[in-house]
């Protein structure tokens, strides 16, 4: 079963992201804030990271960041989730080593269609 | 299989409400001289988290209030804007309309959307206003910049200003279009 983990400091939206990626088959693990991610992905392996951008503690960018100073998650696929969509944001996510982008609102059914293209990739 | 998003309603009230309280005590801790900014940054995240909850959650009344709100605070955040009195007592206000908002939809009790989109217009309005002493500081042959549109005569209910207001049915227009179409608005009045 794929793992991922999911931060977002929003429990309506960590409960959302859990529900609709585990209907999928995906085994979710949520994460509130920043520092909580990147203590859960110290402790276990990811198949793939989705990260709010703005959030306590650390915010998306700098959890990608760290993520990918990390040798075991140099190549896992990191989707921002957010509700920014402009050039520059999109930008300083891809420098921070995001894969892609999902833009809220997103229905269950988009974020399932992007998990898996970015995973078959 | 289709998830049903209302199922996750509740715990999006809870944590709005929750999140409005902390936008408020912030607000009222907020030095107007010398603002922090982790206490505008901690405001500003709880605009953006209530904006793409109520988006994701079909409230579009809230997302387009809160969507202002969440302007207004970039603007702050990026010292674009200054954070004076009259600012944050637009803040203020708005933190009573997002509450008021959100029990309306979570009771499906109607909102009051003619104060919603008053206050929605005086946001804009103030975002514009206050960016105006940088469109000055524009280069030498740079156009000069629009003028700065008078306070709304009067403030009163349903003329010709009232129905140029954002509407909350629509997304929200852009501040430089809610200017033009207000000074339209006022020319054709004249």
């Amino acid at each position: 079963m794929m793992r991922i983990l999911a931060a977002d400091d929003s429990a309506s939206m960590r409960e959302m992201v859990k529900m609709s990626l585990g209907s999928a088959g995906f085994q979710v693990t949520s994460a509130a804030d920043g520092a909580e991610a990147l203590r859960l992905a110290a402790g276990a392996v990811f198949d793939l990271v989705l990260l709010d951008v703005n959030m306590p503690v650390h915010d998306g960018y700098e959890v990608a960041r760290a993520l990918r100073a990390e040798p075991q998650y140099r190549h896992t696929p990191i989707l921002m989730l957010t509700t920014e969509s402009s050039a520059e944001s999109k930008r300083e996510g891809k420098s921070a080593g995001a894969t892609g982008w999902i833009v809220k609102p997103f229905d269950p059914a988009q974020l399932i269609a992007t998990v898996h293209r970015v995973l078959l990739r | 299989m289709a998830l049903d998003l209302a199922q996750f309603h509740d715990a999006f009230f809870d944590e709005s409400f929750e999140a409005l309280d902390t936008m408020e005590a912030a607000l009222l801790k907020l030095n107007v001289g010398a603002p922090e900014p982790e206490i505008i940054n901690t405001i500003f995240r709880v605009a953006h988290s209530i904006k793409g909850g109520s988006a994701t959650f079909g409230f579009a009344e809230v997302a387009s209030f809160t969507h202002t709100c969440e302007t207004m605070l970039d603007e702050l955040r990026g010292n674009r804007m200054q954070v004076t009195r009259a600012i944050t007592d637009l803040l203020l206000k708005s933190v009573d309309i997002m509450r008021e908002m959100l029990r309306a939809v979570q009771h499906k009790s109607p909102i009051d959307a003619q104060r919603v989109a008053d206050l929605q217009f005086d946001l804009e309005l103030a975002i514009v206003q206050n960016k105006a002493p940088a469109a000055a500081a524009a280069p030498r042959g740079a156009p000069p910049p629009p003028p700065t549109p008078p306070r709304r005569p009067g403030g009163g209910r349903g003329g010709a200003t009232s129905r140029n207001r954002s509407s909350l049915a629509h997304p929200v227009p852009s501040v430089p279009a809610v200017v033009r179409t207000w000074q339209r608005s006022v020319a054709h009045a004249a």
